[in-house]
């Protein structure tokens, strides 16, 4: 019989996948793989991290989905949480090592065909969100890259939506006050050098 | 809040809402990464309790051997101090 495995859902997957079923493990990376990796790549940095972490991600999900319970959570918080550990693990491990700051990293992806302006203003931003904590950057990827509506980002941080939505207001404001303070502190010095 | 906050907010998601693009990973790393997690042929390296022993073994051995090294070369150089010693009173 042949089975159409990209139709599986995600249950019935993670169901052949914890009775060995390494194709439908398959599927159900082939589904995620893209989103836990842009999550990483935003929270590390850099590509070469972001690929370790991802495949570390994927390894140690395999290595317990015949244990995994199901608590009402989608399997995209189990992977996420799992994504939020390890890069949280790799940031203590690398705390001493000095790494190549996001927004350059970032800003070399895109600014092929991008005015100066907006790289500018690109540049501030992604160097303030860098500055957040840990569990405020989390909620601005899951949000703004990840496009996840706040219940799904309280599924992933373990918090309710209203504590989510009271966050996200407390991160904007942080955001606003940092990223003006960043303006205005570069039209002194453009003030300086006229 | 008031209507110039408010709209100070609204530019900073919209800044966001255009910045944060979803990146992808690379397509050989993905397909790589695929044949790793489902061939159940690829090699993997694992840590069996025969290992873990013959392991602990071998860093017992190199302790032990660099304290006989150690004794040994602390002898020779104490004699050797010895002999220079009775050859300048002599």
């Amino acid at each position: 019989m042949v089975r159409k495995v990209p139709e599986l859902s995600d249950e019935i997957a993670l169901k052949l996948a914890a009775q060995g079923d390494q194709e439908a493990f398959g599927v159900l990376y082939e589904r995620y793989v893209s989103r836990i990796y842009s999550y990483i790549y935003y929270r590390t940095g850099n590509q070469h991290d972001a690929e370790d972490l991802t495949a570390r991600v994927f390894f140690r999900a395999l290595r317990h989905v015949e244990n995994y319970k199901d608590r009402g959570l989608p399997l995209s918080a189990w992977l996420y949480r799992i994504a939020h550990n390890l890069v949280a693990n790799w940031h203590r491990d690398n705390s001493r090592r000095k790494e190549i700051p996001l927004d350059e990293i970032i800003l070399v992806r895109h600014s092929g065909d991008l005015p100066e302006a907006v790289l500018i203003e690109k540049e501030n931003l992604l160097h303030v969100i860098h500055r957040l904590p840990p569990d405020r950057q989390q909620l601005i990827i899951l949000k703004f890259v990840e496009h996840l509506s706040n219940a799904e980002i309280g599924q992933v941080m373990g918090r309710s939506e209203g504590a989510v939505k009271s966050l996200y207001h407390r991160t904007l404001l942080s955001l606003r006050d940092d990223f003006y303070l960043i303006l205005i502190s570069g039209s002194n010095e453009g003030e300086e050098l006229a | 809040m008031d209507k110039a906050s408010s709209s100070e907010l609204n530019a900073i998601e919209s800044v966001m809402l255009s910045s944060l693009q979803p990146v992808d990973p690379r397509p050989e790393f993905v397909e790589g990464l695929h044949q790793r997690l489902t061939d159940p042929m690829s090699p993997t390296v694992r840590f069996t309790r025969q290992y873990s022993s013959q392991f602990i073994l071998l860093i017992i051995a190199t302790v032990l051997s660099g304290i006989v090294f150690i004794l040994t070369a602390s002898r020779v150089i104490i004699s050797l101090i010895r002999e220079f010693r009775l050859t300048k009173f002599k």
